[in-house]
């Protein structure tokens, strides 16, 4: 599956965009089990039951591989931004 | 639960639970109430909050626009690696297939000539032995008739002493059986 970032649209702002680069960079220090979460959760808006299915593994697993993903996302991206709308 | 219960790590997992939009009641006005006492995790559910949004601005293509800009960059992380099967690269298939075609073939023709030689000398040799045998056959019936004519036309022997069967010998003391028994000579 290609995925294709809103980012790409007209838009949308350089801020943004280099926050997205930000995810991308940080998403690729997660591991493989936790970014496919990430992705069939965020992008393909699949539920837990459906991804536990799709990859073979417990629910629970599964609940528990985005719950690491988005812990490291968020520490690692908060040095990157501010949802409040500040940068740091 | 009341506050005094919950920590900063349960509040965590109803962090999770609501962006999930799982958590509802009162569990959801607890962790309200959590945090707005706590800074730590007042904070991580803005990062959350915004992790989320911009994780919901990612989207999968149905299609692929014909006139995409050069500057839509792919995420690398969601990006699916080129296609590496050969039905994608026909020319590499080719430069697997055809070695492949040829050793097979090369294997057929060897064992295709093994099994016209087998055939070959497998048969060959009965044929000529079948023959040999005819052959031996035919010649030790000719051997036979022509011995019994030179028998019965000559009462010589190779183990009979010559002087002796000069002498001795003759067409009729052969015929009548007496002196014969073993090779048609007088004792």
């Amino acid at each position: 599956v290609t995925i294709r970032s809103a980012c790409a649209t007209a838009e949308q702002t350089e801020e943004q965009r280099e926050l997205l680069e930000a995810v991308d960079r940080v998403m690729l220090t997660l591991p493989k089990e936790q970014r496919t979460v990430v992705l069939l959760r965020a992008l393909e808006h699949m539920e837990y039951s459906e991804i536990a299915t799709a990859l073979s593994l417990k629910e629970s697993t599964v609940r528990w591989h985005m719950y690491e993903a988005r812990r490291v996302l968020r520490e690692r991206l908060s040095k990157a931004f501010d949802p409040g709308g500040v940068r740091r | 639960m009341s506050d005094q219960v919950m920590n900063c790590s349960r509040a965590e997992a109803l962090i999770n639970q609501r962006l999930d939009g799982e958590l509802s009641g009162a569990l959801d006005q607890t962790l309200d109430q959590h945090l707005l006492s706590c800074a730590h995790c007042a904070r991580e559910m803005r990062l959350a909050r915004g992790l989320e949004r911009l994780l919901s601005t990612l989207e999968v293509p149905s299609a692929e626009p014909p006139g995409k800009p050069p500057e839509l960059a792919l995420p690398r992380w969601c990006s699916v690696p080129p296609p590496s099967s050969s039905r994608a690269r026909p020319a590499a298939a080719l430069v697997h297939t055809v070695p492949l075609t040829a050793a097979a073939l090369l294997i057929l023709a060897v064992a295709l000539s093994l099994l016209y030689a087998t055939f070959l000398r497998g048969r060959a040799p009965t044929v000529e032995v079948s023959a040999l045998d005819v052959r031996f056959t035919d010649r030790a019936a000719i051997w036979e008739s022509l011995n019994e004519d030179a028998v019965a036309a000559s009462p010589s022997r190779r183990d009979c002493d010559g002087a002796r069967a000069r002498a001795a010998c003759q067409p009729s003391d052969r015929r009548d059986g007496l002196r014969t028994q073993r090779c048609g000579c007088a004792a």
